[in-house]
């Protein structure tokens, strides 16, 4: 990809595109190489999901602090793909008879892999009078 | 890259606190003929339920390589845990 990026910058510099076109074709060649390696977390983006939780509860101060690999996440659920369709619908029943209407036989490993991608926007702040929670991608 | 070292601490109360130190690959390497049985009763399993084998393998020792940087810290007024993957 450097090679390309270099020829675009030699026509800007030569006059044959403008800064315009020379910015398109550097975004699209970004976007190649974001799909060539959507499976592998990008270099700058977020590198680790964080968990703090600050619990006082019971009156004692209880504090984890979880962080978590975002490429683990990404093997899990590139592993949890791997179920079997009677073992999901299984799953299913289970989910369903607890309320909740996830059917797990549509998710898709693209999806999943897409709701890891968002997860490296994901912010989530709980304050509560004695418990604090905080989640978020670093 | 697979995990290097898992370090554990875990202290309770008052009393010192333990560390364990474990070095993966040798464990790997000690631990290679029990490793070789359980995956073979692995694929045995997998195929009995009808999973690519292959892919199941590959699945699981890429969920262990990406391991490696995981770190879990739980303190509460008595007991402080300390688990970190590298």
């Amino acid at each position: 990809m450097g090679e390309q990026r270099r020829q675009i910058l030699e026509m800007l510099a030569e006059g044959k595109i403008s800064a315009d076109e020379a910015e398109r074709l550097i975004g699209a060649l970004e976007g190649e190489g974001g799909v060539a390696t959507a499976s592998e977390p990008r270099k700058s983006g977020p590198k680790y999901l964080r968990v703090l939780v600050d619990d006082q509860s019971n009156g004692e101060p209880t504090q984890v602090n979880v962080r978590v690999p975002i490429r683990l996440l990404r093997a899990g659920v590139r592993l949890a793909g791997l179920i079997p369709q009677q073992a999901l619908e299984k799953a299913n029943d289970e989910i369903r008879r607890s309320g909740v209407p996830i059917d797990l036989t549509r998710l898709k490993p693209e999806d999943i892999d897409e709701l890891v991608d968002s997860l490296e926007e994901l912010t989530v702040d709980v304050n509560e009078a004695n418990t604090k929670v905080r989640v978020f991608a670093e | 890259m697979m995990p290097q070292l898992v370090s554990v601490r875990v202290q309770s109360g008052q009393r010192r606190s333990l560390r364990f130190w474990i070095p993966v690959l040798p464990v790997l390497v000690v631990l290679s003929p029990l490793l070789l049985v359980g995956l073979l009763v692995l694929l045995v399993g997998l195929a009995g339920a009808r999973v690519n084998p292959g892919r199941a393998v590959v699945g699981l020792w890429d969920l262990f390589c990406s391991a490696s940087g995981l770190r879990l810290d739980i303190h509460d007024h008595e007991n402080n845990i300390h688990i970190s993957v590298t």
